[in-house]
């Protein structure tokens, strides 16, 4: 059994991703992608195409085996694409040829005739009446939030705020673009190596696609370059499919590796957002009510876009207790690119919408922002927004103080230009409402005396591997070197759900520990009843027993009952919390906003490994500046992706942040055994409403749409200093 | 995104060899120097990708020089050692400084200044101060060499005055004098890595506190490099004041012709280009009349 690829083999440039290991003389396969977000497909022709040298398959929708359908929530995306195409990334046809040139020149050969239908953009448009039919309905899902009656709530008001935000498409942007290589096996089966963070997910849609029975498909996971949600939805599922495919027609191993292009138009992105506002209080800072429309666009296709939703609309109110609350999502389809997962989930969205209201509410009440937060934040027992009593043990308290302290909260004199902003956060613990969470794990020990762990939960970078490791170590005592984490294959590993939703550690370490003392305790007892007493458990296996023992455990949270028709019930037993503050230097005459310092506290309830934690943690926060600042899939004026490349899809560099401190506060969550909460996404809901508070701290200006370019800064100065010169 | 597997690599050991291969084979191969630019152009072209001559290894193509006040550096000299290079920040400031805004330190590492030249990108970071510089371009063939001054070199977007079998082999400049002052802006969307949205350089020469003669290059504003002339006129003559200085930023829209794109919208760069110009002259009016 293969273990799990470490980070050290990552840095010494050892062969383990997809791509490293598709020998010289596989085939190639690539898509042809549409030329038009909405038209109908009157005929294609690959006869040219067939004739180009080293081609030895043009594919289309009618050669798909199985269902050409896929979706990983709702079946509504054709594998390939056929009578009409959604958006961009539709694939139409798969060229299979000896090599990438040759399935270059092919691709350019075939020939699409479309008949063009109006497309249509924007979420909002996307619902009325007269708008373009993306499918049959362009909304997609309404989910509500309900609480006591916002009418009284705003009568009882003496100051009402009200604004719009709109958010952008972010690119989860990993360092590895999507592959999967495919060899047909001598007995009928198939295996596929590929970039895959939920196997057994994928193994659902490509064995339906490819009408094999899931135990004739074997999905070995490789090192994983990265994900951040770009390879939680579909896109692994098309690559492993398309490389699947081309391998069961011509019988030979066959690749299918994205460009950087392909993939960046291709994968889940977060969902670009409408969110409209409006929220009352009293003089003395009590929130009264909050009223709110939130569209989101899930473009061509569903997704995981329900899911999302959920998330999104049971972290709408934010972090705080209000005494009446009404909020309606709508998820929406639109001939954008796909929306799906990416870290965050539908949670930046709405927190960057709620923490800039608490400040635009603050200045209004003329209170200290932190102040307003901390009167009407969420503790033990308070009724939430979705009128349930929270029985998690939040601490905003704590978390604020050291980040006031650490920042020097509007201590001193405040520098010219420069400000400070604050934002809360609370990030929901694994699925909540998007459905039942289970994880499972095996732990054996092998009769040389080695430990395994086997779970399908995936690595990419997060050390989660390295938590299961600990785990297993720590309850059976022995030392961590002596624990391998075995390579996922579907065919040999049991499912433990995603690794997705932050949930690794939680989940997956919950069913670790769960196993590993059932083995424990087993192994205790055969040593009690053999009379060897004295000898410890690895040693006992490998000296006296000399075979193989093996426990499987089964861990679940309990389902939580909020149900979005009515808008009421718990979404999430838990959640991490956390206070992020910034300081900013605007640059008034070129709207340049440098961020300076970061203070991030989080309350993560238990630490399993440190380094792993402030790593993602810190990892978050970057993603989350970058949310702020500067990262946003650029649509022109023919509505192409302008820049589907890093050169000019700006990620941050190490340039562009600053020192960031990160405070961990240890407060263990009373629900769970190992009392944890979860780290992988929480650093990226809060950045960027801090900054936007911190702009407007240094300038006086609000802005309400992300990411906070210099453009939007030089017009927004621009048209606070006419309208200050008029008054 | 193509494989490239299938192109043939020239790699000569001198420079006649080199001149000698391109003659040879003339108007089919291309130039390979870093390749920073090059290998992604490659990667994204169209029509299948020409054989190329690599001449990474040509050391003596490296090199910096002062020779009776007059600049020398070898086409080859990567950016790291312009941007160190004591010649450099003692005779050419303005260079130094344009050459360390350049990527990152991989690109900085890797990148040549004739490639920045060749390559003859509106935004390339090295060109505005060579501008402002006046500096000659040494091209060589297996027949000859010829000079031209850079501003001769472009004739549009992407076209040079550049032959089949010529290579950039040099390029030189005088040394800026005493009373003379120099300084490169460059306004990127992030802080590495960063393509020009705007930038430029300025040279003055003052005598007695009046401008005696002014040099200013603005990038990514127009299909080449372009002289901000208006600009530089309403200088010339004049002892720096806010109000001079103004007029002069102000007069720069006359020479610029920016488009809308990705890196922002043609107003915006107008926009940033008055500003900068007036934020660097402000410094340089600071460090005159000190
Ligand atoms: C990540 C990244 C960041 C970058 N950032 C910047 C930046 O901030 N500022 C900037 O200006 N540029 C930037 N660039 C662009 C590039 O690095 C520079 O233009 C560089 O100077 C090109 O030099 P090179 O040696 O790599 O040229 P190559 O790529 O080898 O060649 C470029 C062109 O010049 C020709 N050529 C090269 N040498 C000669 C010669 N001696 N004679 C005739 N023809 C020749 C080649 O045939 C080719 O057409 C960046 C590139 C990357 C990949």
């Amino acid at each position: 059994m293969k273990r799990v690829y470490t980070a050290y083999d990552a840095v010494r440039g050892a062969p383990i991703y997809t791509e490293d290991i598709v020998p010289e003389n596989a085939l190639r396969v690539k898509a042809l992608r549409s030329e038009h977000s909405h038209a109908l497909i009157k005929r294609v022709d690959v006869s040219a195409a067939l004739e180009v040298p080293g081609v030895l398959a043009v594919l289309t929708a009618r050669d798909v085996p199985g269902e050409n359908i896929t979706g990983a929530v709702v079946l509504d995306r054709p594998f390939l694409a056929y009578e009409k195409v959604r958006c961009l990334a539709d694939p139409i046809a798969l060229v299979v040829a000896v090599d990438e040139e040759a399935a270059d020149k092919a691709i350019e050969k075939i020939v699409v005739d479309y008949e063009v239908l109006e497309p249509v953009y924007d979420p909002v448009k996307a619902l009325e009446e007269s708008a373009p039919k993306v499918h049959e309905n362009n909304l997609l899902r309404h989910y509500k939030l309900r609480k006591g009656d916002v009418t009284r709530g705003f009568n009882e008001s003496d100051i009402i705020v009200e604004e719009e935000f709109r958010t952008q498409m972010q690119d989860p942007a990993p360092l590895e673009p999507e592959a999967a290589y495919a060899v047909p096996e001598k007995d009928g089966t198939l295996t596929i190596y590929g970039s895959i963070q939920n196997p057994f997910y994928v193994l659902t849609g490509v064995s339906r696609i490819l009408g094999l029975p899931r135990d004739k498909i074997n999905l070995v996971v490789m090192a994983i370059g990265g994900t951040f949600g770009g390879k939680s939805d579909e896109a692994p599922w098309d690559v492993c499919a398309m490389a699947g495919l081309a391998a069961l027609k011509t019988g030979k191993p066959a690749a299918c590796i994205y460009g950087r292009d392909e993939s960046m138009i291709a994968h889940s992105h977060r969902h670009p957002a409408v969110m409209r506002y409006k929220v009352g209080a009293t003089t003395d800072g009590r929130l009264k009510a909050l009223d709110a429309d939130i569209y989101f666009d899930t473009g061509a296709y569903a997704s995981v876009g329900p899911l999302v939703m959920l998330r999104a609309v049971t972290h709408a109110a934010g972090p705080y207790v209000v005494e009446n609350v009404r909020v309606d999502s709508y998820l929406v389809y639109t001939n954008n690119l796909t929306a799906g997962s990416m870290r965050g989930f539908g949670s930046p969205q709405v927190h960057f919408a709620v923490e800039s209201m608490m400040d635009i509410l603050a200045d209004k009440l003329g209170m200290d922002p932190v102040e307003l937060r901390l009167k009407n934040a969420w503790r033990q027992g308070v009724v939430t927004a979705s009128d349930a009593v929270l029985m998690d043990n939040p601490d905003f308290g704590v978390l604020a103080e050291k980040v006031c302290e650490e920042l020097g909260w509007r201590r001193g004199e405040k520098h010219p230009d420069e400000g400070v902003g604050i934002a809360f956060m609370a990030h929901g613990n694994s699925l909540g409402p998007e459905g039942e969470d289970k994880s499972s794990a095996t732990v054996r020990i092998s009769s040389d005396g080695t430990v395994h762990v086997a779970t399908s939960l995936t690595e990419y970078g997060t050390g989660a591997s390295r938590g299961f490791v600990k785990i297993a170590a720590s309850v059976l005592g022995v030392p961590e070197d002596r624990v391998v984490v075995d390579r996922v294959e579907t065919q040999k590993v049991p499912d433990s759900g995603g690794t997705f939703a932050s949930r690794s550690t939680l989940m997956g370490g919950n069913a670790v520990y769960l196993a590993a003392k059932r083995l424990r305790e087993r192994i205790e007892r055969l040593i009690e009843e053999s009379g060897h007493k004295g000898l410890d458990v690895v040693g006992f296996v490998r000296d006296v027993l000399r075979e193989e023992v093996s426990e499987y455990a089964e861990f679940k949270l309990p389902v939580c009952d909020y149900n979005p028709e009515t808008g009421k019930g718990t979404p999430y037993l838990q959640y991490t919390y956390g206070v992020v503050g910034v300081r900013v230097k605007v640059d008034r005459e070129l709207g340049v906003v440098r961020v300076k310092d970061i203070v991030a506290a989080f309350d993560v309830g238990r630490v399993v490994n440190e380094g792993y934690l402030t790593a993602q943690l810190e990892g978050g926060i970057t993603q989350g500046v970058a949310y702020g600042l500067l990262e946003e899939l650029l649509i022109g004026k023919k509505h192409k992706v302008l820049n589907p490349n890093l050169a000019d899809y700006l990620v941050p560099t190490a340039a562009d942040m600053p020192r960031v401190k990160v405070i961990v506060i240890e407060n263990p969550s009373p629900l769970t055994p190992l009392g944890t909460r979860t780290a992988g996404e929480p650093g990226i809901d809060a950045p960027a409403a801090a900054i936007a508070n911190a702009v407007y701290d240094a300038l006086k200006i609000r802005i309400t749409s992300l990411p906070i370019t210099p453009e939007k800064v030089v017009a927004a100065l621009e048209k606070s200093e006419a309208i200050a010169v008029f008054v | 995104m193509k494989s490239l597997s299938y192109i043939d690599v020239f790699t000569p050991r001198s420079l006649e060899e080199a001149l000698e291969l391109l003659d040879k084979h003339r108007g089919e191969l291309a130039v390979l120097a870093g390749g920073t630019d090059l290998i992604i152009q490659l990667r994204k072209a169209q029509q299948k990708a020409p054989n190329l001559l690599n001449i990474y290894m040509l050391d003596e193509l490296r090199y910096i020089k002062h020779d009776n006040e007059i600049i020398k550096i070898g086409a080859l000299t990567d950016f790291a050692t312009i941007t160190e290079s004591p010649i450099i920040q003692r005779h050419a400031p303005v260079l130094a400084e344009a050459a360390a805004t350049i990527g990152s330190v991989q690109i900085l590492n890797k990148a040549s200044i004739g490639g920045n030249i060749v390559n003859a990108s509106p935004a390339a970071d090295s060109l505005p101060a060579l501008y402002v510089l006046n500096a000659t371009l040494t091209l060589r063939s297996k027949t000859g060499t010829r000079k031209v001054a850079i501003e001769q070199f472009y004739k549009g977007y992407k076209k040079l005055d550049l032959q089949s079998g010529e290579l950039l082999t040099e390029v030189s400049f005088p040394a800026m004098k005493q009373n003379q002052i120099g300084m490169f802006f460059k306004h990127g969307l992030r802080q590495g890595d960063a393509i020009s949205v705007v930038n430029g350089a300025i040279l003055l020469e003052v005598l007695n506190g009046y401008v005696k003669d002014a040099r200013i290059a603005l990038g990514a504003v127009a299909p080449t490099v372009v002289r901000a002339t208006e600009s530089e006129k309403t200088l010339i003559g004049q002892r720096l004041s806010e109000d001079v200085i103004l007029k002069a930023a102000q007069a720069c829209l006359t020479s610029i012709s920016p488009i809308d794109d990705v890196r922002g919208s043609a107003a915006y760069r107008k926009e940033m280009c008055v500003n900068y110009l007036y934020m660097t002259l402000w410094q340089m009016m600071r460090m005159v009349n000190l």
